[in-house]
C-alpha cells in the first residue's frame, strides 16, 4: 500500500493562519467586531473606547513608517510629531477654508508636503548619524511646534484647528448624486437581512462609525503593503545598511537611495496619519505635537520589537490605548489620573528591561514557557518515560 | 606606463557619464534577460511539482472506496491485519500512558518520588504488590490488543463477500483499479497538455521579452563600442586590473604613494606588506570606498570592456564584477545566511518599488529565481545545511565562507579578499585555501588578496606585489619575492640608512 500521508493537504484554517497576513486580518476583524458590537447596542463597548482604538490605529500608521526608519534602516528621528501635525493642519486648513478641494486632494497635498520634507531630512541624515540626527530632527519638530502655535491663519494657534464635517462622506450625502442613489438602493437591499439591518441601518450608521470602519481597512491595508516592502529586496537592503554600511555599499546598495527612502516612508506615513487624525477627531491643538508624542512613537515601536508590524500595533495599543480604552473605566484610575502615566511608564520600563526584543520576544518567551510547563506537568503526572 | 596626468585617462567628462549610463542600461537588460530565461525553467519544474501533488491527492481520494472493496475481498486474516496495523499504534500509545500513570501513582503512594515527580535516588524498587498490579495492567492491555484483533477479524468475516459474489467483486475491483489508472492517466495527460500549453505560452512571452531586450541590447552595445574608442582606455588583453600611479593621502599622510602594478586575468594575486603598509587602503581605493587622490585604476570586465574605476560610485563597483570581502567579516546579523546571499544579489533585482509594495507576480518570480541561484551557491560552498540560521554565533571559518559565497552570488569576475585567513585555525585555513582554488577554477575568477599568513600567500599566489609605506618594493613570483632583499628588510627590519632610502 502506498503511503499518501505526506500528500494529505494541510487543513485550510491552519494554512490560512500560517499566512503572514493572518495576524493583520485578525487585528482588523477584532477592531471591526468592536464597532459592530457597539452598533448592535452592546453596553460594554463605549464610544470612548472606540475613539481610543481609532487613535491607536492612527498612531500605529505613524508607527509603521517609523518601523521602517528605526527597525529596518536603523535611523532614529525625534521629529515625528512635527510631520504628523503638519498633515493634520494641512487637512484642517484645506477642509475648513478650501471646501472645493476633494478629499483625495487633501490627502495628496499632505503627502506631497511630507515627501518634500522627507527628502530634505533624508539628505541631512546622510551627513549626520545616530544621536546627532535625533537632535537635528528634534529641532525640526520644535520649529514645527512654534509654527503650529503662532501661524494663526493656518493653524488657528493654540485654540486648535477644527473642522465641522466628515469630509469623505459629503459626497455620499449629496442629494441627487448618482452614487448616493446607488448607495441608497444598495443599503435598502442589505438592510433586509436581519443582522445586517441593525449594522447598516442608515440611521444608526453615523459618519463617525463609517470612518472608523474605513480606518480599520486602511490600517490593515497599510500593514500588508508595509510588510510586502519589508520582505522584499528593499527591506533587506535597509537591514544590510543598518548592520554594516560598508558591506551594504560593497554589495551595491546605495546609502543615499535607501536612507532617503526610509525617511520618505516615515514622513509620508506620518503626514497621512495626520490627515486621518484630523478627519476622525475633527480637532487638533499644537499640544498634541510636542516632543512627548515623538518619544511615545519611538517607545511604541521599540516595545513592539521595532521590526514587527503586529508588534508595532500592540506597542501603540500599550502606549496610546491603555488610558482611553481600559484604565479610564476603572474607578481608581479615574480618580487618580496621575497613576495612569506611572503605570504605563512602569509597563514600558519592564518590557524594555526584560524583553529588549520587544513584545515579539515576549511572545516567543511565553510560548517557550508554556512548553516547559506542559512538560513539567507531564512529568509530574506520568513520571519519566523509559 | 602612462603618467597619471595623462589627459587620456580623464577623457571627456560628458562622454564618461554617457558610458556609465550605457553600462547601466546594458547591465539591466542583461539581468532582465537572464531572469526571463531562468524563470522559464523554474516555471517548468514548478508546474511539474504541482501536477505531481495534484495527481497524488486524486489517487489517494480515488483509492479510498477501492480499498474498502479490497478489504472485503481479501482473506479475513489479511484484512484484519491490515486494519490492525492502522489502529494498533494509537491503542499502544494510549495503553502506554495508562501504564505510566498507574506506575507513577503506585510510586507516589510508596513515597519513591520527589516533589517534581522524579524518582528519588537509590529508591527505585516497587513493592511486590505494586509490581503485581502493574503486571495485571499489562496483561489486561495484551488482552485488549488481542480482543481488538479478534473483533476486527470477526468484522472482516462478516463483511466477507459470499463465494458467489467474490468473482464479480474481484472483477469489479480489478475493473475499478484499471478504471482509476486509466482516469489518472487521462487526467495526467490532460493536465500535462494544459501545463505544456501554458508553459509554452509563458515561454513565448518570455522569449519575446528576451528578443525585445536583445534588440535593445545590441543597440546599446554598438553605442558602447563607439564610445569606447573615444574613451581610449588601453589595457593589454591579459590584464584585468591595472593600478597606474595610484596615490592616496589622508591630510599629510601618504598612505599609498604612486603605486603601479598589473593583475593578470585568471591568476591569484597577492599584495603583501608589513602592518600599516597601505594594503587595505589600496583595496578601498579599488572598490572606491576612498576616492584616490591621484592615479588611475583600469579594469577589464568579463565582456572585455575597459573601465576607469575612478569614475564609478562605490555601490556601482559590484555591478562591474568586482566584489570584496572584509578584514573583519561583515555579515548581516539580522538576516539568515541565505538572505545574506540575497543581499549580494541586490543589483540583480529589477522590480520597482511599487511592484515590491504590491508584491506583484514579477517580484515573486524574481525572488524565486534569485533564491534558486543562492541555493546553488550555498550548495557549492557547503553551507546549505545551515542556510536558514542567522550567521551570528557561527564559527569564524563559516563566516568567511559566507563572505566568499556572497562574492560568488554577485557573479564576481575579480574577487578581492582582505586577509581571508585572519582569525582562522590551521584546519580552517587549509579548507579556505582549497575553496579559493576551487572558486578560481570553477568560476573563472581572478583573485586578488591581502594576507599576513605568508605560508598561504606563497602557496596560493601566482604573482605577488610587496609594498611598504605605500610604495612598491617588489613584484614577482613567490620565489622571487622570498629572495628579494628589500622585502626581507621590510619584514625583518633594516638599518636606519636603508629605511630612509626606502621612505624617501
Amino acid at each position: 500500500m502506498q503511503n499518501h500521508a505526506s500528500l494529505q493537504p494541510e487543513s485550510a484554517v491552519r494554512r490560512a493562519l500560517k499566512h503572514p497576513f493572518a495576524g493583520f486580518l485578525l487585528i482588523g476583524l477584532l477592531l471591526l467586531s468592536l464597532q459592530v458590537l457597539s452598533i448592535l447596542g452592546v453596553d460594554f463597548v463605549k464610544s470612548s473606547m472606540l475613539n481610543g482604538f481609532a487613535s491607536v490605529m492612527v498612531y500605529s500608521i505613524v508607527g509603521y513608517g517609523f518601523t521602517f526608519l528605526l527597525g529596518y534602516a536603523g535611523l532614529a528621528s525625534l521629529g515625528t510629531a512635527g510631520f504628523v501635525g503638519l498633515g493634520a493642519y494641512i487637512a484642517g486648513y484645506l477642509i475648513r477654508e478650501q471646501p472645493q478641494v476633494p478629499y483625495l486632494g487633501v490627502i495628496l497635498g499632505a503627502v506631497l508636503v511630507s515627501v518634500v520634507l522627507g527628502v530634505a531630512v533624508g539628505f541631512i541624515s546622510l551627513r549626520i548619524e545616530g544621536i546627532f540626527l535625533a537632535i537635528v530632527t528634534l529641532g525640526l519638530s520644535e520649529i514645527f511646534y512654534q509654527i503650529f502655535n503662532n501661524w494663526l491663519g493656518f493653524t488657528n494657534g493654540s485654540m486648535g484647528s477644527s473642522i465641522s464635517k466628515y469630509p469623505i462622506f459629503q459626497f455620499f450625502q449629496n442629494e441627487g448624486n448618482w452614487l448616493s442613489a446607488l448607495n441608497a438602493d444598495w443599503f435598502a437591499r442589505v438592510s433586509e437581512v436581519p443582522l445586517l439591518k441593525a449594522v447598516f441601518d442608515m440611521k444608526t450608521l453615523d459618519a463617525r462609525r463609517s470612518f472608523y470602519i474605513l480606518l480599520v481597512v486602511i490600517t490593515v491595508g497599510l500593514m500588508m503593503l508595509t510588510y510586502n516592502l519589508g520582505k522584499s529586496s528593499t527591506g533587506r537592503a535597509m537591514l544590510a545598511m543598518k548592520n554594516s554600511s560598508s558591506a551594504a555599499q560593497a554589495m551595491g546598495i546605495s546609502l543615499l537611495k535607501y536612507r532617503l527612502l526610509a525617511f520618505l516612508m516615515s514622513t509620508i506615513f506620518a503626514g497621512f496619519a495626520g490627515v486621518m487624525f484630523m478627519s476622525y477627531f475633527k480637532f487638533s491643538t499644537p499640544t498634541n505635537y510636542t516632543i512627548i508624542f515623538s518619544l511615545n512613537i519611538l517607545a511604541a515601536v521599540l516595545i513592539g520589537g521595532s521590526k514587527n508590524l503586529v508588534g508595532t500595533f500592540l506597542g501603540c495599543l500599550i502606549v496610546f490605548g491603555l488610558t482611553p480604552i481600559f484604565l479610564q473605566d476603572i474607578p481608581f484610575f479615574r480618580d487618580n489620573s496621575w497613576v495612569i502615566n506611572v503605570t504605563i511608564g512602569t509597563i514600558i520600563i519592564l518590557i524594555v528591561m526584560f524583553y529588549p526584543g520587544g513584545l515579539v520576544q515576549l511572545g516567543q518567551k511565553l510560548k517557550q514557557a508554556i512548553h516547559r510547563l506542559t512538560a513539567k506537568r507531564r512529568l509530574y503526572k506520568y513520571g519519566e518515560d523509559d | 606606463m602612462a603618467k597619471t596626468t595623462d589627459p587620456r585617462y580623464f577623457g571627456d567628462k560628458a562622454a564618461a557619464k554617457q558610458r556609465r549610463k550605457l553600462f547601466e542600461q546594458i547591465e539591466r537588460l542583461e539581468s532582465e534577460i537572464r531572469l526571463a530565461q531562468e524563470t522559464v525553467t523554474l516555471q517548468g519544474s514548478l508546474l511539474e511539482q504541482r501536477r505531481g501533488r495534484k495527481l497524488g491527492l486524486r489517487r489517494a481520494n480515488m483509492l479510498r472506496p477501492l480499498d474498502r472493496l479490497r478489504l472485503k475481498l481479501a482473506s479475513p486474516e489479511e484484512a484484519a491485519n491490515e486494519q490492525l496495523a492502522d489502529r494498533l499504534p494509537a491503542l499502544k500509545k494510549r495503553q502506554r500512558l495508562a501504564y505510566r500513570l498507574l506506575r507513577q501513582n503506585l510510586r507516589r503512594k510508596e513515597g519513591l518520588l520527589d516533589k517534581a515527580g522524579r524518582l528519588k535516588d537509590g529508591q527505585q524498587a516497587l513493592s511486590a504488590a505494586a509490581l503485581k498490579e502493574l503486571e495485571a495492567l499489562e496483561t489486561a492491555h495484551k488482552l485488549e490488543q488481542s480482543s481488538l484483533y479478534n473483533s476486527l477479524l470477526e468484522n472482516a468475516k462478516a463483511r466477507l463477500l459470499p463465494q458467489a459474489e467474490r468473482e464479480t467483486g474481484m472483477s469489479r475491483y480489478r475493473q475499478g483499479v484499471d478504471d482509476m489508472e486509466g482516469r489518472l492517466k487521462r487526467m495526467e495527460a490532460r493536465q500535462l497538455e494544459k501545463d505544456t500549453k501554458s508553459l509554452a505560452a509563458f515561454e513565448k512571452r518570455q522569449l519575446e521579452k528576451v528578443k525585445r531586450y536583445n534588440a535593445r541590447l545590441k543597440d546599446k552595445q554598438a553605442k558602447l563600442r563607439e564610445s569606447e574608442s573615444q574613451a581610449e582606455h588601453h589595457l593589454p588583453e591579459d590584464v584585468i586590473l591595472r593600478l597606474d600611479g595610484l596615490s592616496m593621502t589622508f591630510g599629510g599622510l601618504k598612505a599609498v604613494d604612486n603605486l603601479s602594478f598589473d593583475v593578470k586575468h585568471g591568476e591569484i594575486f597577492g599584495l603583501i606588506g608589513p602592518n600599516g603598509a597601505g594594503k587595505t587602503t589600496v583595496f578601498n581605493c579599488i572598490t572606491q570606498f576612498y576616492k584616490p587622490t591621484a592615479g588611475s585604476i583600469l579594469y577589464r570586465t568579463r565582456e572585455g570592456n575597459v573601465l576607469r574605476l575612478n569614475n564609478y560610485e562605490v555601490h556601482k563597483i559590484i555591478t562591474k564584477g568586482i566584489v570584496r570581502t572584509f578584514q573583519n567579516v561583515e555579515v548581516i546579523g539580522e538576516l539568515s545566511i541565505l538572505e545574506n546571499l540575497l543581499i549580494a544579489a541586490h543589483p540583480q533585482y529589477n522590480s520597482s518599488l511599487w511592484q515590491q509594495i504590491f508584491n506583484t507576480r514579477k517580484v515573486r518570480q524574481e525572488e524565486q529565481v534569485i533564491r534558486q541561484r543562492a541555493l546553488q551557491v550555498l550548495e557549492y560552498c557547503g553551507l546549505s545545511a545551515i542556510r536558514d540560521l542567522p550567521p551570528v554565533g557561527q564559527p569564524y571559518g563559516v563566516l568567511k565562507r559566507i563572505e566568499l559565497a556572497r562574492t560568488l552570488m554577485a557573479g564576481a569576475n575579480l574577487i578581492i579578499l582582505d586577509e581571508p585567513a585572519a582569525g582562522l585555525n590551521d584546519q580552517e585555513t587549509i579548507e579556505l585555501t582549497r575553496l579559493i582554488r576551487r572558486i578560481q577554477k570553477d568560476y573563472d575568477a581572478t583573485i586578488f588578496l591581502v594576507e599576513h599568513n605568508m605560508g598561504l600567500v606563497m602557496d596560493l599566489c601566482d604573482n605577488i606585489c610587496a609594498i611598504s609605506f605605500g610604495k612598491k618594493l617588489a613584484y614577482g613570483t613567490p620565489g622571487e619575492i622570498q629572495n628579494d632583499q628589500l622585502v626581507q628588510d621590510a619584514y625583518l627590519g633594516t638599518s636606519e640608512a636603508q629605511l630612509q632610502e626606502v621612505t624617501a
